[in-house]
């Protein structure tokens, strides 16, 4: 608290002038790359009026792919949640061979191109693939159809929420784990009354950014696609494809639509964040 | 509830932190586990908490082996260093955690639970507190909610790792003889972790002074600080000085057992003063013995004859007056 609140206080101290202008660049930097664009992508959906711009929206195919988006979105995400507590948890709370390997793993979907993953997904499950025989044996399609989708995004949100609560947990330690379990909580009811609500607001910030990739993926969805229209299509896909038929008004139309769900997923963030900040600011010690 | 120790040994990796630790302690009793930091003493108190497995050895409470025994089955309170009270929860909250969680049948209702809260936080003076949360509240205040807290489930053994350690000196001597006298008054059986001699002298009915995993000596204060078993229990339990006496032998003796003269006496040996400090009742000098370059510190009352109108740089005799000086070939 006192270094921040030392270059707080020396900020102020310093030349009022070089203060103004950092602060206008910055604002001048966001109104350009950030402002802009959404100004952009909202005047042009409604070039053609509020009419176009809602039958834009409501056509079947458009409507599929939200449907398509959100489904990946509800799936993904859950499946994150899971699976990031479950391995922030091993992470932070326990010591075994290959924890620096596993930590790695989850990383890597952040290193490896969305493209790439999506290729790996072709490769496996394609029709020439690992296991493209015995899956159009028993009749099962993955790549091109809706499972190959969930999984590319499932594949590329991978370390959204364990990377948020890993060092929140190292940093929490296992104290108050073990005071819950001395005063006779067994192991449900100490993850239930003192893990999760400690872990609450980072929890939510990183479902938040998770829900803001799967919704947002482009590049692996791309791959394993095949876009077909009202049956494959994500919403970013859709854009893209009405974008190519110079369709601008629809795409932009739906681009904006995807532009308003970021807009609330960010103030969600927001709020977590602040929530998060709030409750992590040390104690003053004695 | 007594605690029997038997043969209780845990290594970490290569180091070994307890090695065949065998003690005994009494129902009753206020007993401290005293040592550096590494000798073991914090990893003693997490294995009779069941925090900590044993490598080897057996944990015994009242004659019953509980070394099998999970956690939440002991019954003991545990009083961290940190007090990890529940970041999240009111004052309140912490305290009846402990009562909550009880499984359905023993679970009191939420009347109860409340006046035993409310109980318990007039016994640590802190009922004003009930609404707060950990971070609004002092040292002090933590340390003593984190006690109410452990004593909510009625412990028979309570154990304290390092309970003053995080607390400024005025808090902490305040602390020491409260916990002592609510020792006295709900008669537990109480362990506590520490490595300032002086807390463990005050505090404990016994003390175990530890070192790298084995235990030194076992005694009362008085017993371990008058008659070390070891050359460690020695240095560890007050300040000491080491007199050269020539032919690798030497003398141990603490700086208040020595006495000084202005003038030549017999068997006192002359040394120049390096520095002379008032510490309130006592003064402290400071000397250089010809033959060694180790100094000597010497502590007498204030107005000692010695002292008047002394200044560094003189010469002072001194002689140790250990009643049992130690002598090492």
């Amino acid at each position: 608290m006192t270094s921040a609140t030392l270059t707080v206080a020396a900020a102020r101290r310093g030349n009022p002038w070089a203060r103004r202008a950092l602060i206008l660049a910055a604002w001048l930097a966001f109104a350009l790359f950030l402002l802009l664009p959404l100004f952009v992508v909202l005047s042009e959906a409604l070039k053609q009026g509020l009419g176009t711009f809602v039958d834009a929206i409501l056509e079947p195919d458009a409507l599929s792919a939200l449907k398509l988006t959100v489904l990946a979105v509800l799936i993904s995400v859950p499946l994150n949640l899971v699976f990031g507590v479950a391995a922030a948890w091993c992470v932070s709370k326990f010591e075994f061979r290959g924890k620096s390997l596993l930590v790695t793993l989850i990383d890597l979907p952040f290193s490896v191109s969305p493209v790439i993953a999506g290729l790996i997904y072709v490769l496996l499950f394609g029709a020439q693939g690992y296991f493209g025989e015995w899956l159009s044996d028993h009749d099962i399609q993955i790549v091109f159809a809706v499972p190959g989708i969930v999984l590319a995004t499932l594949f590329v949100t991978v370390p959204f929420v364990a990377r948020e609560l890993i060092p929140l947990m190292q940093e929490q330690g296992t104290q108050e784990e073990e005071a819950a379990r001395l005063l006779g909580a067994n192991g449900w009811q100490m993850f239930w009354h003192v893990t999760l609500p400690n872990i609450r607001w980072g929890l939510i910030y990183g479902v938040v950014l998770c829900t803001a990739r799967a919704m947002g993926e482009f590049g692996a969805v791309s791959v394993v696609s095949g876009h077909i229209r009202g049956v494959t299509n994500t919403l970013p896909l859709h854009v893209e494809i009405l974008y190519n038929e110079y369709n601008h008004v629809a795409a932009f139309s739906v681009a904006s639509l995807l532009l308003l769900l970021a807009l609330v997923i960010l103030l969600l963030k927001q709020w977590s964040e602040s929530r998060m900040s709030r409750l992590n600011t040390p104690a003053d010690e004695e | 509830m007594s605690i029997e120790i038997r043969n209780v040994s845990k290594n970490f990796n290569a180091f070994k932190a307890l090695d065949a630790i065998n003690l005994d302690i009494q129902s009753g009793e206020l007993v401290a586990l005293l040592g550096p930091s590494g000798c073991g003493k914090t990893t003693l108190l997490r294995i009779i908490a069941g925090l900590e497995t044993p490598d080897a050895g057996n944990i015994v409470f009242h004659g019953e082996d509980v070394s099998q025994h999970d956690v939440r089955d002991r019954n003991v309170g545990f009083v961290f260093q940190h007090y990890a009270l529940f970041r999240h929860m009111t004052v309140f909250d912490n305290v009846a955690f402990g009562l909550r969680m009880k499984p359905k049948g023993e679970r009191p209702g939420e009347q109860e639970i409340a006046e035993k809260v409310h109980e318990l936080l007039n016994m640590v003076q802190l009922d004003w507190l009930s609404d707060r949360y950990p971070e609004q509240l002092s040292g002090g205040q933590r340390q003593r909610i984190a006690l109410a807290r452990a004593l909510a489930v009625k412990p028979k053994i309570l154990l304290l790792d390092e309970p003053f350690g995080a607390l400024d000196a005025k808090v902490r001597k305040e602390l020491r003889r409260w916990l002592a006298r609510l020792h006295e008054e709900i008669n537990l059986t109480s362990v506590f972790v520490t490595h300032d001699q002086e807390e463990a002298m005050e505090v404990a009915d016994r003390i175990v002074v530890m070192n790298k995993g084995v235990i030194e000596q076992i005694g009362a204060p008085g017993e371990v600080y008058e008659k070390p078993a070891s050359d460690f229990v020695y240095h560890f339990l007050g300040d000491s000085n080491r007199l050269h006496l020539g032919d690798d032998r030497h003398l141990l003796f603490r700086p208040h057992e020595v006495s000084l003269s202005r003038e030549a006496v017999e068997e006192h040996r002359a040394a120049e003063v390096r520095d002379i400090r008032p510490l309130g009742a006592i003064t402290r000098v400071t000397l250089k013995v010809d033959g060694q370059d180790e100094l000597i510190e010497a502590e007498v009352v204030k107005d000692h004859d010695s002292l008047t109108g002394l200044a560094r740089g003189e010469v002072l005799y001194f002689k140790p007056k250990a009643r049992q000086p130690i002598v090492h070939g």
